[in-house]
């Protein structure tokens, strides 16, 4: 077992690090005076993830759309008939999932008795039991969830965002796949995905709160069984540097149009890919932040309202994009002065002053963000299971030394026209 | 517990809470204009607030606060308008990081706290009117917000449902209003609006975070500026009566799934016990709607019930395929049944305090949590702390529970449906 302290002194605070033996990184940030635990317990799997190979399996298997997520679903239920919120009901800890694009993680809150959850956790994430009978019954309610997110016209656009960026990467698949999709799973199938992603050298368990770190590890030791590594492998198609498309629009019900612009740019990995990142968040706010002159004559124009948001959408290694979403009577007219403004920053520059503003607002928001138990329980899951090579507070000294020649440098690469898209949900006519 | 709470009047209608607790790296403060729902003040009083936030008299250009804000590591200005039973709160709060965790100790409270005070009690005027660009700009930006309502159907179903559960009363009327109202809106009605709020409301100042002791004498100071008229104390619980027979309300939109809204009331006095009723009912994993209505027998993705305490009205919400709404309502009705004759394990009496109580003793650990935790007590007259709240929880009896349950009347059934007929087995 190998230990890790990962420190910041700025910050006044450190988390640890520990390589179990049974192959899991265990993550363990202890937060005095708190009263609530949060636990993730997560693994590099999601819907991006169709098709893989292991140790086990002959060569690649491609498998139906939604399964991690399906997955997901399935693990609360245990071969005695019982659901795991039975099993936490009597802790009082209030637990749930999530699946994204290359995630799964399973989680719980609580204030009382974090040790007898924590062990929940483990076990049922670790106890598969998947029949015909309960994938079928699962089927009616997934239809139902897919359905409530296609009410959605923001979510649309999004998903319909990514299908226009993206010509090949599985990035564009639904989370949840389609009703079609979800019909072809099976039990089998089921437990490859779940034998070949849910090996614990491919998983993170991330726990925060008024813990004892040594209680902690005697629960990891007591529950996990040393597992072999099967050297999984994902597959994913070459994406193009080219849009599948440049504008789409679909048709909803809506009071006022939707829109997302999205901007591919190249995947990387490491430091360079949080430094990337960091430099992304900038310029976004450098381009139509709430400082920015683009923003603000866009509102006193009517053009947008202050439902306009910026993001970046990113995962190490797998891929990159810039997205701007918002509420706007003219979408079109929004891009064509969203792309004139990237002419102008290519030409003339980013504002120094307002990047010097940005650096300060980037130190306050970490500050704020390790305010409380959840928020340090998910950075540690999403940063170690993003990237084995970046801590935490990585991203400190980064911003700290970041110029203004370095941002300039890299608005062509991360904005380029040429590979955005436009996406848009409008009323029907 | 390491936390302090104090609550004082300190003027005329104005209240201070302040709640600190070391283990915060952050500050957070709020002042609210408190006043009664009226369908002629409310999006006058949402448009105030918004205006407030774009500018003030030392800080003239909504470009001059956000850099100002973000100079200030990042410190966030947020406008509250929002709904309390048949009551509203309007107002502005600010976070920032604490003093002790900028770089070099730099001090920016006094700041932060100028910023939030200049916004709310000295307003960029014109002639004696707000800046007439912001104006028209949130006034575009109310249209735009009143359009878009229709974008988040969730949002829609629970707007559309409350018309008819609260019909008749405060509680129903739109925050927002109507488009056409909102392009009528003047200058001069906002001005007077803005005037009445400083004058007539009450102020609820809410603090809470690390450190208030450099900021609370400026805070209290600008309030005590104010001019003030004789201000009678809110009363917030305002129970909404049950109708005699219960209303149903369909609506078809263009939806893939129907959002069935289904509301319960009851005039039963111990808001904790009700709370217990409704977690055992809906409020958790392991209850009765999401074990039978939704695990059981497949008929929702979500089927969960809340009990809002000031208009005394348990609400039950779900999503649901067309075809299943006949049966998904009475599954609900059935699962009430059940309560009311009390057929439900010690178990699961144990199970929906102990869960209760895990959310409300986890409110300890964040600012706004915790800072909503005792906004809500203070709506109910009460200062108890999360453990407290939680010795109440778990001293309730079983029997308290099936008379409580056995208080609720079925008041409404609303329902947004897609407008496509399906085939059905009923």
């Amino acid at each position: 077992m190998n230990k890790q302290i990962i420190r910041s002194d700025e910050l006044d605070e450190q988390y640890t690090l520990v390589h179990h033996s049974s192959g899991l990184d265990i993550l363990m940030w202890k937060k005095e005076d708190f009263s609530t635990v949060e636990a993730y317990f997560g693994t590099r799997y999601g819907s991006i993830n169709n098709c893989f190979k292991t140790d086990d399996t002959d060569g690649f298997i491609s498998v139906p759309d939604g399964i991690a997520h399906y997955i997901e679903h399935k693990l609360f239920e245990s071969d005695d008939n019982s659901s795991v919120f039975e099993l936490y009901a009597e802790t009082g800890a209030a637990a749930n999932a999530f699946t994204s694009t290359d995630i799964t993680a399973y989680y719980f809150s609580c204030t009382d008795n974090y040790e007898k959850s924590l062990e929940i956790l483990l076990d049922f994430v670790r106890s598969p039991y998947f029949t015909k009978e309960n994938v079928e019954k699962e089927q009616g309610i997934i239809a139902q969830e897919i359905k409530m997110g296609d009410d959605s016209p923001t979510r649309k656009c999004f998903k319909n965002l990514l299908k226009a960026l993206y010509v090949k990467h599985p990035i564009s698949i639904d989370v949840a796949g389609t009703v079609e999709s979800i019909a072809k799973i099976t039990p089998e199938i089921m437990y490859k995905c779940y034998d070949a992603f849910y090996d614990l050298h491919n998983m993170v368990l991330a726990i925060a709160g008024n813990i004892d770190e040594q209680k902690v590890l005697e629960i990891c030791d007591k529950t996990l069984k040393a597992s072999p590594d099967k050297h999984l492998e994902s597959f994913f198609p070459q994406e193009p540097r080219e849009v599948a498309k440049k504008t789409i629009v679909e048709t909803g019900t809506v009071g006022i149009p939707v829109f997302s612009i999205g901007f591919k740019a190249d995947a990387c990995e490491g430091r360079e890919y949080l430094k990337r990142s960091v430099i992304a968040g900038m310029l976004l706010e450098q381009l139509i932040g709430q400082t920015s002159p683009l923003y603000n004559r866009m509102l006193e124009d009517g053009l947008i309202n202050s439902t306009l948001g910026t993001y970046m959408y990113t995962g190490s290694v797998k891929y990159f994009c810039c997205m701007i979403e918002g509420e706007s009577a003219d979408p079109q007219k929004v891009c064509e002065l969203v792309y004139e403004e990237i002419g102008r920053l290519i030409k003339e520059g980013i504002d120094a002053e307002r990047f010097e503003i940005d650096k300060r607002v980037r130190y306050g928001e970490k500050v704020s963000s390790i305010n409380d138990v959840k928020a340090c329980a998910e950075a540690m899951l999403y940063y170690r299971l993003d990237s084995k090579k970046l801590t935490l507070f990585d991203d400190l000294d980064i911003i700290a030394s970041l110029t203004v020649q370095e941002c300039n440098s890299m608005i062509s690469e991360l904005f380029d026209i040429q590979r955005s898209s436009l996406s848009i949900v409008t009323n029907k006519q | 517990m390491p936390i302090s709470y104090q609550r004082k009047t300190v003027g005329e209608g104005i209240a201070l809470t302040e709640i600190t607790d070391k283990k915060f790296k952050s500050n957070y403060i709020c002042i609210s204009f408190v006043s009664p729902v009226d369908a002629v003040n409310a999006p006058l009083n949402t448009l105030v607030t918004e205006i407030l936030a774009c500018a003030n008299a030392k800080l003239p250009t909504l470009v001059d606060v956000s850099k100002h804000l973000g100079y200030l590591y990042g410190a966030s200005l947020a406008t509250r308008s929002r709904r309390v039973g048949d009551m509203q709160e309007n107002g502005l709060s600010v976070e920032y990081i604490c003093d002790d965790f900028t770089i070099n100790k730099e001090v920016i409270s006094d700041k932060a706290v100028d910023v939030l005070l200049d916004c709310l009690f000295d307003p960029l005027l014109e002639n004696g009117l707000f800046c007439e660009k912001y104006v028209s700009m949130r006034k575009k930006e109310l249209e735009d917000n009143i359009l878009a309502e229709l974008n988040d159907k969730f949002g829609y179903s629970n707007r559309k449902a409350r018309e008819t559960v609260y019909e008749g009363e405060p509680a129903a009327v739109s925050m927002l209003g109507t488009v056409e109202n909102a392009r009528s809106i003047t200058s001069q009605q906002l001005m007077q609006r803005y005037s009445e709020l400083k004058s007539s409301a009450n102020i609820e100042v809410v603090m809470c975070g690390r450190n208030f002791d450099s900021v609370r004498a400026k805070i209290v100071d600008k309030l005590l500026t104010l001019d003030r008229v004789s201000i009678p104390p809110v009363t917030y619980r305002s129970l909404s009566p049950l109708k005699q027979t219960t209303a149903y309300k369909h609506e078809t939109q263009d939806v893939n799934q129907c959002k069935m809204i289904m509301a319960f009331k009851s005039p039963y006095e111990d808001i904790y016990v009700a709370k217990v009723f409704a977690a055992i009912l809906g409020g958790t994993p392991t209850s009765k709607l999401f074990s039978n209505v939704r695990e059981k027998m497949s008929l929702c993705y979500y089927c969960s019930s809340v009990y809002a305490d000031i208009k005394g009205t348990m609400i039950v919400s779900s999503g649901v395929a067309k075809e299943n709404i006949k049966k998904a309502e009475q599954a609900v009705l059935e699962q009430i049944k059940a309560v009311k004759r009390g057929e439900f394990t010690e178990q699961e009496l144990e199970n929906a305090k102990i869960y209760l109580c895990t959310g409300f003793k986890s409110n300890n650990d964040s600012i706004y949590r915790m800072a909503e935790y005792y906004i809500v007590q203070n709506y109910r007259g009460t200062a108890y702390p999360p453990e407290k709240a939680c010795d109440i929880f778990m001293g309730i009896t079983r029997q308290q529970v099936i008379d409580c349950a056995n208080t609720f009347g079925y008041d409404t059934f609303y329902v947004l449906e897609p407008e496509t007929e399906v085939d059905s087995d009923e």
